[in-house]
C-alpha cells in the first residue's frame, strides 16, 4: 500500500495541485510558442534535450512552487529509472553495450520529456479549451472539457480513499482496486443523472479567463531560453 | 404546451426500475409560489419520486408510466433548453452535481449556459469570493452544498427541486437557506422538497405527501399531527457514559491538503473507549479531516498519533466504504462467511430486504446502513463515522444511533462528524471545532 499509495499521490500533486494560478494564466499565444518550442527541441534536437532540464524546473517552481515540483521530479524521476533499468537490464542479455553514460543520458531524457508533458498538461486551461470549443461551434461539447478537469483529480481522490478505507479493512491493494475502480464508474453514473439536463444545454457564451502578463513574459522567455540552448550546445 | 400556474404537474402511475423498486398512483402538482414537501421513511421512494418528476430516471435506465409537467411542457418530449431554464435540482449527494473544477468554473458555466458572462458581482451576491479560486474536489460536503445552492439563487428557475438539501450545511447555513426559501417562494418560485426531518418546515406550512413502500399514504395540507404520527422520535434521555480508556492520541497534530493551507492546527485531543464522541462545527472546519487523521486514512503534516488497536473509516459517501458489489456479499465478507451471523445483522440493520440488490442502486440512507452493518461485523476498536445520520429518516436515525451507542457500551470509541443535533445530543463527549479569522482551533468540551 505504501509504495503505490505515493505514487498516486506524487500523481494527484502533479497533475491537479492548482487551479487557473501560475502558468496557467499566461496568454493563450504564449502557451502555443512554449508548445511549439518544446516540440522543437524533442523531436529535431533531442540529443541536446537533457539541457533544458533546469529550465523546466525553474519553470516549475514559479508556476506552482516547491511541492509541486518535488512531485514532479519524483514522478519523471520514476519514468527515467525505469527506462534506464530496462535499457541496462536489456543490455546484459549481450545484444548490445550500454555504457554508464549512456543509461544516465536515457534516464534524465526520459524525466525531461515527463517533465515537459506535465507542464504543458498543467498550463493548459480547461477554461481556454471550452472557449475554443464554443468559438468553434462545438458548443455542446465544450461542457465536458471542465468536466474532465473536475472528475480526474475527483476520480482520483476517490480511489484514494477508497483504497485508504481497504488498507484499513486489512485488506490487499490488489484486491481492493476492483471496488475503487468501481466507485469511479458509479460515480459516473450519478454525475450523469444530477446533470442530466446540464450536459444537454449547450454553452451560449464564453467564461471570462484571467491572464497575467507577468507568466505570458514568463514563458515567451523560456521558449527562446530553451531553444538558444540546444542551439548553442 | 399550456398556460398553467403550476410549475409541476405529476401524474405518475408507476415508476421504478425494471426488477426493483416500483412507485405506484402519484398525482400531485405544485404552483407558483408553493412548496411541497416529501417525506418518509428510507427506501419508501422519495429519491425515486424525484427522479420520475425531474426526468432523471432515463439516466438509471428507469421508467415512468404516466406524466409530468416541468413548467407546462411534458417531460418526456421536452427541448432539454425548456426543462433546464425551468428546473433547478440540488441532489442529496451534492459532490456529484458539480462539473466546473472550480468554484469560478463552475459558477460561470452555470451563468453561460443562461446566455450571462459572469463577473465578480455574482461571486460576491453568493458570498462566494473567498471561494471562487478553491478546487471544487477539494470543497466539503457542505462548502459544496452552498456552491449549488448560490447557483440556485442566480439561475432563477421557476421550480426548485431539493433532495435534502441541509443534510451537510451547518446551523447558520440552515438558518440561511430556510430564508431563502422563504424569499424564493415570495417571488413564486414553487418548490418541491424532500426532507427526513419535516418539523424544520412546519413554519412554512408545506403541502405534505408521505410515502411509504412506494405509495402515498398521505397527501395534502401540512398537518402537525399526521407528521407526529408517521415520525419515530429520538430518545435524548440517556445516562452517560464513561470512558473506558485510551484509543487514541493526537499530539500537536497540524493537517494541510497539498497545495493548500492549514486544515487543522495544533490539535491535541484523546480519542476515548467506550464512549460516542461528536465533532461538531462549520462548514469547512475540518470535520472529516480530523476523523480521516484520527482513524489513519490520512497522515498528519506536523504531530504524533498514537493509536491502541483498530480502526474503520466510513466516508459520508459509503460507496467508498464497499468491497462487494452487493450487501449479501459485502456481509458475508465481513463476518467472514459466517451467514447466520451475517442474516442475523442484516434483520438488526433492518437491511434484510436489499441484501442483493447492487449498492450502487440503493438508496443513500439505504447504503449507510450497509456500511455501517459491515463495519459493526468486522468488530474493529474504533469506529470513525462520517455524517453517520445524514439524510436518514426518524426510525433509521434511531437505529443508527442505538448502534453506536451500542458500539460505545462494547467498549470501543466511536467519533462521529456531525451536523445532526439528534446525534449530538447523543454524544457524550463534543469536540467542538471553530473557523476563526480563518485559522482553526479545537476545543474539547465534556458533554
Amino acid at each position: 500500500m505504501g509504495f503505490f499509495n505515493w505514487v498516486l499521490s506524487i500523481i494527484y500533486k502533479s497533475m491537479f495541485l492548482t487551479g487557473d494560478s501560475g502558468l496557467r494564466r499566461a496568454h493563450v499565444l504564449s502557451k502555443l510558442v512554449f508548445t511549439i518550442s518544446l516540440i522543437l527541441v524533442h523531436v529535431v534536437y533531442s540529443e541536446k534535450s537533457i539541457a533544458i532540464l533546469p529550465v523546466l524546473i525553474v519553470l516549475g517552481v514559479v508556476h506552482a512552487g516547491l511541492e509541486w515540483i518535488i512531485a514532479v521530479l519524483s514522478l519523471t524521476g520514476l519514468v527515467g529509472v525505469y527506462l534506464a533499468s530496462s535499457a541496462y537490464l536489456l543490455s546484459l542479455t549481450g545484444l548490445y553495450y550500454m555504457a554508464p553514460l549512456q543509461i544516465l543520458t536515457i534516464a534524465l531524457r526520459a524525466t525531461t520529456v515527463a517533465m515537459s508533458i506535465i507542464l504543458l498538461f498543467n498550463i493548459i486551461s480547461p477554461i481556454e479549451l471550452y472557449n475554443l470549443l464554443h468559438v468553434l461551434g462545438a458548443r455542446h461539447f465544450s461542457t465536458y472539457t471542465l468536466l474532465l478537469w473536475r472528475l480526474m483529480p475527483l476520480g482520483l481522490k476517490n480511489f484514494t480513499d477508497s483504497l485508504a478505507v481497504g488498507y484499513l479493512k486489512k485488506e490487499t491493494t490488489v484486491k481492493r482496486i476492483p471496488p475503487a475502480t468501481a466507485s469511479i464508474i458509479e460515480s459516473g453514473w450519478f454525475i450523469e443523472e444530477y446533470n442530466y439536463w446540464r450536459l444537454r444545454v449547450s454553452s451560449k457564451t464564453h467564461i471570462p479567463v484571467t491572464r497575467t502578463i507577468i507568466h505570458t513574459i514568463i514563458l515567451l522567455l523560456s521558449s527562446l531560453t530553451i531553444l538558444l540552448i540546444v542551439k548553442i550546445i | 404546451m399550456f398556460d398553467l400556474p403550476s410549475v409541476l404537474i405529476a401524474n405518475i402511475i408507476r415508476c421504478g426500475y425494471s426488477g426493483g423498486f416500483t412507485l405506484r398512483d402519484v398525482k400531485f402538482n405544485v404552483n407558483e409560489g408553493e412548496i411541497l414537501l416529501i417525506t418518509g421513511r428510507s427506501g419508501s421512494g422519495k429519491t425515486t419520486l424525484v427522479r420520475a418528476v425531474t426526468g432523471t430516471m432515463r439516466a438509471l435506465d428507469g421508467y415512468v408510466e404516466g406524466e409530468v409537467y416541468l413548467c407546462g411542457r411534458s417531460i418526456k418530449n421536452a427541448d432539454p433548453e425548456d426543462i433546464y431554464k425551468c428546473l433547478t435540482y440540488i441532489p442529496q449527494e451534492p459532490w456529484y452535481a458539480i462539473i466546473g473544477y472550480t468554484v469560478y468554473a463552475e459558477i460561470c458555466h452555470i451563468l453561460a449556459l443562461e446566455g450571462h458572462i459572469c463577473s465578480e458581482v455574482e461571486f460576491t451576491i453568493s458570498n462566494l469570493s473567498h471561494l471562487a479560486n478553491r478546487l471544487t474536489y477539494t470543497l466539503s460536503a457542505g462548502e459544496t452544498q452552498r456552491v449549488l445552492w448560490a447557483e440556485a439563487l442566480l439561475k432563477k428557475n421557476k421550480l426548485l427541486v431539493l433532495d435534502e438539501p441541509l443534510v451537510y450545511l451547518d446551523k447558520n447555513a440552515k438558518s440561511y437557506i430556510k430564508n431563502v426559501i422563504e424569499k424564493a417562494l415570495g417571488e413564486d418560485v414553487g418548490i418541491l422538497l424532500v426532507d427526513h426531518d419535516p418539523l424544520f418546515w412546519e413554519n412554512l406550512e408545506p403541502q405534505l405527501i408521505y410515502l411509504r413502500d412506494g405509495r402515498v399514504i398521505y397527501y395534502g395540507k401540512w398537518s402537525h399531527s399526521i407528521v407526529e404520527q408517521y415520525s419515530t422520535k429520538t430518545s435524548t434521555q440517556r445516562e452517560r457514559r464513561i470512558s473506558k480508556g485510551v484509543y487514541a492520541e493526537l499530539r500537536n497534530v497540524w493537517f494541510k491538503y497539498p497545495g493548500g493551507d492549514y486544515v487543522l492546527k495544533n490539535i491535541d485531543m484523546t480519542i476515548e473507549k467506550g464512549v460516542l464522541t461528536a465533532i461538531v462545527g462549520p462548514n469547512g472546519s475540518g470535520k472529516t479531516t480530523l476523523l480521516k487523521l484520527a482513524s489513519g486514512v490520512l497522515k498528519p503534516s506536523r504531530g504524533i498519533i498514537v493509536r491502541h488497536g483498530t480502526a474503520i473509516y466510513i466516508p459520508e459517501n459509503p460507496l467508498l466504504y464497499f468491497t462487494m458489489p452487493t450487501p449479501r456479499e459485502e456481509l458475508l465478507l465481513a463476518s467472514r462467511g459466517d451467514e447466520l451471523k451475517m442474516l442475523d445483522i442484516a434483520e438488526y440493520f433492518n437491511i434484510k430486504g436489499i441484501l442483493d440488490q447492487p449498492l450502487a442502486k440503493l438508496s443513500s440512507g439505504e447504503r449507510r446502513r450497509v456500511a455501517l452493518a459491515s463495519a459493526y461485523l468486522s468488530g474493529f476498536d474504533a469506529y470513525f463515522i462520517d455524517e453517520p445520520t445524514g439524510g436518514l429518516d426518524y426510525e433509521s436515525t434511531s437505529l443508527v444511533l442505538s448502534v453506536l451507542e451500542e458500539l460505545a457500551e462494547r467498549d470501543k470509541a466511536v467519533v462521529i462528524a456531525t451536523h445532526d443535533e439528534r446525534a449530538v445530543n447523543k454524544s457524550d463527549l463534543t469536540m467542538r471545532l471553530g473557523l476563526k479569522n480563518h485559522e482553526l482551533k479545537g476545543m474539547s468540551i465534556q458533554g
